[in-house]
C-alpha cells in the first residue's frame, strides 16, 4: 500500500506558519536590543501602549529600529529568493545572484547613479536594474549552449563578472570624490544602518509584486529543474517562465542592492538549509525562503549591530561570513 | 481508423545541416513502433521534432488525427508524455513528488493535485512496480529504479501517446526486459501508443509491430521486424559485418554484430547469412 502524500496545500500552510512565527521572533529581538538598550519587556510594553510615546526608547524602537529589522525581513527574502530562483532556471545548485554577479553589475549601474547625484528612488533603482540585466545577459551569452548545465563553466563564468564588476566599482571610487568615498564604501559592504520608513514602503512595492509571480510560477520551476525537454512535454512555456522569472529576480535584487548594496552569499545559505527538511517542492520553498530568508537577514543584522564594540559593523561582513564557509562545504559535496 | 501519428515529407535542419530529410510514415494507433539506426542517423532529432520540443522546416506531423501546430502545449502534453534520456537529478524530489508533476498538464497552474490525481500516480507507480519507492529521494535510486520512476511518471499523465528515447541504454538485461514488458503491457491494457527510440536492434525484433530504420536523416525502410531487419539492409545502413539469423524463441530476428577476427578468416558474405 502506497502511503498518501501530505497535500501540497497543507504543507505550504503549515511551513509558512512555522516560518512566520520564527520570522515574528526575529523581528522581536531585534526590535529589542540595540546599543540604547530596551529588552523584551520594554518592545512588548511598546506595542501594547504601557510606554510613553514620547519617550526616548519609544522613538529609536519605531523610528530607528523598526524600518531597519522591516528592511532586513525585505532583504532577506528577496535576496534568498533570488538564489533559489537562480539555482531552479540553471539547474545549479550553487548559483546565487552574488556569486554570479548580478549583484556586481546592479552595484556598478547603482554607484553610476550615486555619481551621477541620481535620487535614490527612482533614478539609482533603474541604473541599478539595467546593470544587473546587464550582468544577466553576459552570464547567459557565456554559458549559452549545454555548457550551461555544467556548474563549474557556470561558477567560472560568475568568478569572471565579479571580477570585472568589482574592478569597474574600483574605478568608479577612485574617481569619485573624498566626501562620497566613504558612503560607497560603507554601502558596498551591505548596510542598513541609513533606512528611513519610506525607503522600506517604495522597496516594498517593487518586491512584494515580484514574490508573488515568483510563487504563481512555482510549480513550473519545479518541472523546469527535470530539463528543458521535459518541462515542455508538461505543457510549459520554457521562454516565457524564463524571461518572466529572469526579469523579476532581476528587478527584486537590483531594487535591495540599491537600497542596501552587496550582501553576499544569502541565496546561498537559506534555499540549501531550507531543502534539507522540506525537500526541492518549490511551492513550498518560496514562501518558506520569503519568511525564512527575512529572518536570517534580521538575525545578521542584529549581530553586526551587537558584535563591535562600538558602532556597528556592516552586514554584509557577517553573510559573507556565514556563506562562503557553507558555499565552499556545498562545492565539496556536489564535487562527488 | 486515424493513425496516432502521420508524418509526411517531413524535413528539419540546423541551420544548413539538414538532419531529417524527407521523411514519411505511419504510426498505427496502439502499436509499439521502435525508430532503429546508426549514431547520427537522426532519431532522437526525428523524436524531439514529433514531441515539438524542435522546430521542423517542411512537411507536416499530424498527432492524433491533429495537425501539431494545432496543439497547445498543454493540450499537447495531455496527449502525449515523455520519457527522455538524461534526466538532472540535482534537487531531491521524492518518487511520489516527481511522478505527480505528470499531472500538471491537468491541473491548474500551481499544480496543486487532489484526492484522485494522488490516487492516478499511485496506480502508476504500482504498474511500474516501484510504490514500495514512493517515499524515497531520487537520487537514491539505481538506474533501472530511476527509468521505472520516470515511466510512471509519464503514465500519470494518461497520454495517448508515449514517447521514449532509449529507455533501456544502460540498463542490465533484467530492467530491460522488465521495461519492454511494462511498454507491452501499457500497450495492450491501456491502448497507448508506444514510439521509442532503441539502438537495440534484438529488443526492437522481439517487441516492435513496426519499425523504422533511419540512415543519414533518410528512411532505409520501415515495415515489420521481418521486412525492416534483413542481412543485407543492415550491413548497408551500420556499414560494418552483422550476422542475422533467427532467434530460437518464436522466430524473431536476431542480430549480432560480428568481431573483426572472424572476418580474417574470410568468412563468405553466403555463408554468414546463414541458413534458413
Amino acid at each position: 500500500m502506497i502511503q498518501a502524500p501530505p497535500s501540497v496545500l497543507k504543507r505550504l500552510v503549515t511551513v509558512s506558519s512555522v516560518l512566520f512565527l520564527l520570522m515574528v521572533i526575529a523581528v522581536f529581538a531585534g526590535l529589542s536590543l540595540g546599543s540604547t538598550g530596551g529588552g523584551f519587556s520594554s518592545v512588548w510594553q511598546s506595542i501594547t501602549g504601557k510606554l510613553a510615546d514620547d519617550s526616548m526608547l519609544n522613538t529609536i524602537i519605531w523610528q530607528v529600529r523598526f524600518p531597519r529589522v522591516l528592511m532586513a525581513v525585505l532583504v532577506g527574502a528577496t535576496l534568498s529568493l533570488g538564489g533559489l530562483v537562480f539555482q531552479a532556471l540553471l539547474r545549479n545548485p550553487l548559483a546565487e545572484p552574488y556569486i554570479l554577479g548580478v549583484s556586481g553589475g546592479s552595484a556598478i549601474g547603482a554607484i553610476i547613479g550615486i555619481l551621477f547625484g541620481f535620487s535614490r528612488f527612482p533614478g539609482v533603482c533603474l541604473m541599478a536594474f539595467l546593470g544587473s540585466i546587464g550582468t544577466l545577459f553576459l552570464i547567459l551569452v557565456m554559458t549559452t549552449g549545454q555548457s550551461i548545465l555544467r556548474r563549474d563553466s557556470l561558477l567560472l563564468s560568475g568568478v569572471m563578472v565579479n571580477a570585472f564588476c568589482a574592478a569597474v566599482i574600483m574605478f568608479l571610487i577612485s574617481m569619485a570624490r573624498d566626501t562620497k568615498i566613504h558612503n560607497i564604501m560603507f554601502w558596498l559592504m551591505g548596510d542598513l544602518s541609513m533606512i528611513e520608513m519610506w525607503n522600506v514602503g517604495m522597496l516594498a512595492m517593487i518586491l512584494v509584486p515580484c514574490f508573488i509571480l515568483i510563487f504563481w510560477f512555482s510549480n513550473a520551476m519545479n518541472l523546469l529543474l527535470l530539463g528543458k525537454e521535459m518541462a515542455m512535454s508538461m505543457g510549459i512555456n520554457i521562454k516565457a517562465v524564463t524571461v518572466t522569472l529572469l526579469v523579476a529576480t532581476s528587478l527584486m535584487v537590483s531594487a535591495t542592492v540599491s537600497h542596501c548594496g552587496l550582501l553576499g552569499f544569502v541565496g546561498l545559505v537559506m534555499p540549501h538549509l531550507l531543502r534539507i527538511p522540506l525537500g526541492a517542492d518549490h511551492r513550498i520553498l518560496v514562501p518558506a525562503c520569503v519568511l525564512g530568508g527575512g529572518a536570517y537577514m534580521v538575525l545578521c543584522d542584529l549581530l553586526s549591530r551587537s558584535l563591535p564594540q562600538q558602532g556597528e559593523m556592516p552586514v554584509g561582513v557577517i553573510t559573507a561570513m556565514i556563506g562562503a564557509p557553507v558555499f565552499i562545504i556545498l562545492l565539496k559535496k556536489s564535487g562527488r | 481508423m486515424n493513425p496516432a501519428i502521420e508524418i509526411k515529407n517531413l524535413t528539419c535542419s540546423y541551420g544548413n545541416n539538414s538532419v531529417l530529410r524527407d521523411i514519411s510514415f505511419l504510426v498505427p494507433k496502439g502499436d509499439f513502433y521502435v525508430i532503429i539506426g546508426p549514431n547520427g542517423s537522426g532519431k532522437t532529432t526525428l523524436l524531439k521534432t514529433m514531441s515539438a520540443s524542435i522546430r521542423y522546416q517542411q512537411g507536416a506531423i499530424e498527432i492524433q488525427g491533429r495537425p501539431l501546430e494545432n496543439y497547445t502545449k498543454r493540450s499537447l502534453a495531455r496527449t502525449v508524455a515523455l520519457v527522455p534520456q538524461h534526466i538532472p537529478l540535482d534537487f531531491p524530489f521524492t518518487v511520489m513528488e516527481l511522478v505527480l508533476m505528470g499531472r500538471s498538464p491537468h491541473l491548474g497552474i500551481l499544480g496543486f493535485p487532489q484526492k484522485e490525481d494522488i490516487e492516478i500516480a499511485r496506480q502508476a507507480l504500482s504498474f511500474t512496480g516501484v510504490g514500495q519507492l514512493a517515499e524515497r529521494k531520487l537520487d537514491q535510486l539505481s538506474g533501472g529504479e530511476r527509468q521505472l520512476v520516470f515511466i510512471a511518471r509519464a503514465i500519470c499523465q494518461q497520454p495517448q501517446v508515449i514517447f521514449l528515447d532509449e529507455p533501456t541504454a544502460s540498463l542490465d538485461l533484467s530492467h530491460q526486459t522488465r521495461i519492454m514488458d511494462l511498454m507491452e503491457d501499457l500497450k495492450t491494457t491501456k491502448a497507448i501508443t508506444i514510439v521509442m527510440v532503441s539502438h537495440d536492434l534484438n529488443l526492437a525484433a522481439m517487441y516492435g509491430d513496426n519499425l523504422l530504420l533511419l540512415k543519414a536523416g533518410e528512411v532505409v525502410r520501415q515495415g515489420r521486424p521481418m521486412d525492416v531487419l534483413s542481412f543485407k539492409v543492415l550491413e548497408e545502413t551500420y556499414g560494418c559485418p552483422l550476422l542475422v539469423d533467427q532467434g530460437g524463441l518464436g522466430g524473431f530476428p536476431r542480430v549480432t554484430p560480428v568481431p573483426g577476427r572472424f572476418i580474417s578468416r574470410s568468412l563468405g558474405q553466403k555463408e554468414r547469412e546463414v541458413e534458413k
